[in-house]
């Protein structure tokens, strides 16, 4: 029981971050929505890895936790670099992108 | 009629916190009680990794990500300052998209580990994956569905029918 219900945490984690990161505009908020799909990704990857692989799949992991934690520094430095240049977090109107 | 284990109740309750936590972080107005509710979903997620037994990558889990990425998100949003949250008008067919692949990742991921008992010694890759898509039809018909209704909030995105 207990492997089902991880598994279903994780499904859902994934789609709610799904939801968020396609309804808001935010760029803010549409980082935080990625970052729930990572945390459910993360659960599923070290939920089957128990059963097929778990010191390959613990090191999968640390190396993704590690990336996940760059990722997110460089991603706020864009964000406050952007909203200097543009006083606009607006994923649909970056200055620079399209017209 | 016997009662559930204790690490049951534990997996279920960090379970039920982590979705309840998520889903407030999505809908939550201020991007700074979204950041918050983000740290909550990592503790909840590293409680459910250390009861899966990685205990190190569960400690890892909750210093490196909840303790340095959650407050440099956090300490981010203090520089910009508080901002609201603004949601284009496509909330039903994502929310569809999201039910219709909730469905079919969960579809996939049992019968992945309900393979385990098979083979033992099987190796998750691609063509596994491959193979589990097979011989789950539904699954893939599900994930198609999803995929075409982003498919058509995306094209009337672009066509600029959705408004704020």
């Amino acid at each position: 029981m207990n492997e089902m219900v991880i598994l279903v945490v994780s499904s859902m984690l994934f789609c709610i971050g799904m939801v968020g990161a396609v309804i808001h505009k935010s760029a803010v908020r549409v980082m935080i929505s990625l970052e729930i799909m990572f945390n459910g990704t993360l659960l599923a990857l070290l939920a089957l890895s128990k059963y097929f692989n778990p010191l390959g799949g613990g090191i999968l992991a640390l190396y993704a936790i590690a990336l996940s934690s760059v990722e997110v520094g460089l991603l706020v430095s864009v964000f406050i670099l952007l909203y200097r240049r543009s006083r606009n977090l607006d994923v649909y109107e970056i200055p620079g992108l399209g017209e | 009629m016997s009662l559930p284990e204790l690490s049951t109740i534990y997996i279920l309750s960090a379970g039920v916190i982590a979705v309840a936590a998520s889903a407030l972080a999505v809908r939550v107005r201020e991007d700074f009680y979204s950041a918050i509710l983000l740290g909550i979903v990592g503790l909840s997620i590293a409680s459910l990794i250390t009861l899966l037994g990685f205990t190190y990558i569960g400690i890892f889990h909750a210093l490196v990500y909840v303790g340095a990425t959650v407050m440099f998100v956090i300490m981010g949003i203090v520089f910009i300052g508080r901002g609201f949250a603004s949601e284009r008008r496509m909330v039903p067919p994502a929310i569809l998209a999201a039910i219709l692949a909730f469905f079919s990742i969960l579809l996939l991921l049992s019968s992945i580990v309900s393979s385990r008992s098979a083979e033992a010694s099987l190796e998750l890759n691609v063509a596994e994956l491959a193979k589990a898509f097979a011989e789950n039809p539904l699954a893939f018909f599900y994930l198609s569905l999803s995929l075409i209704a982003l498919v058509l909030a995306g094209i009337s995105i672009a066509k600029g029918e959705v408004h704020e």
